[in-house]
């Protein structure tokens, strides 16, 4: 991993292991007692993801196939 | 690999909001991952593995990039097709705008816990922080979201119907 870029670790604030109210691995599940904040968040999710999917369900194009075989080709 | 490509080119495009330069992207990271496989640990998260590679790519080029102009005029969302259930909430282009305006950390957190269905825990490993330290810039990012996308007139209107 040597020649690889190092990204800078980031500090540790005390703060950051406080939990919010907000639970973000499942979007469906909100804040309760915030409705305008919930229902933006709500849609954040699911835009989120609809940029997300909408690639993840893309066919693989072929330029990553055809690198792939040629990684794979031992070199001589 | 093959089977990772996928989630890997969701993952650029998502972070770079770019669907171009998310394959070139993917494709440094598929021969970088080649040329370092001995350092992957056989069981682990090839995805997660490669996410990491990813990243360090694209932070490689955007300390390079930074003075350029962001894709702010909607170029990118445009190429997408615009999903026609999403229509009447949240304008499309104002989302992908204000996740490019979010600090690439918090873009990055709320992407892979929010899209890509990692574990705060495998988060925290992709961006070699602290799981608390993920906790907190999902947080943030996701109410940085939320404030730039109550300026737009789509959320506002929410916001009335909510309120």
């Amino acid at each position: 991993m040597s020649s690889m870029t190092e990204i800078e670790k980031p500090k540790m604030t005390k703060k950051a292991d406080k939990e919010s109210g907000i639970r973000v691995v499942d979007n469906r599940s909100v804040a309760k007692g915030q409705p305008q904040q919930s229902e933006i968040q709500v849609q954040i999710g699911r835009q989120l993801r609809t940029v997300y999917d909408d690639v993840l369900n893309q066919p693989i194009p072929d330029r990553f196939m055809e690198l792939l075989q040629k990684l794979d080709t031992p070199k001589k | 690999m093959i089977a990772a490509i996928p989630s890997l080119r969701a993952f650029a495009v998502s972070l770079s909001g770019n669907a171009d330069r998310a394959d070139d992207l993917v494709q440094e990271t598929l021969v970088k991952a080649w040329s370092h496989l001995s350092s992957f640990q056989a069981g682990t998260n090839l995805s997660a593995w490669l996410f990491t590679i990813l990243r360090n790519v694209y932070y490689s080029e955007y300390r390079k990039r930074r003075r350029e102009v962001a894709d702010s005029d909607g170029a990118f969302a445009a190429q997408l097709a615009q999903p026609a259930a999403q229509n009447d909430h949240m304008d499309f282009l104002d989302f992908t705008a204000a996740m490019q305006k979010l600090p690439p950390d918090q873009r990055e957190a709320i992407i892979l816990v929010g899209a890509s269905g990692l574990s705060y825990e495998e988060a925290a490993a992709v961006c070699s922080c602290a799981v608390g330290t993920m906790k907190s810039r999902v947080n943030r990012g996701r109410n940085r979201l939320a404030e730039l996308l109550a300026t737009s007139p789509a959320a506002a209107k929410i916001i009335a119907k909510a309120g």
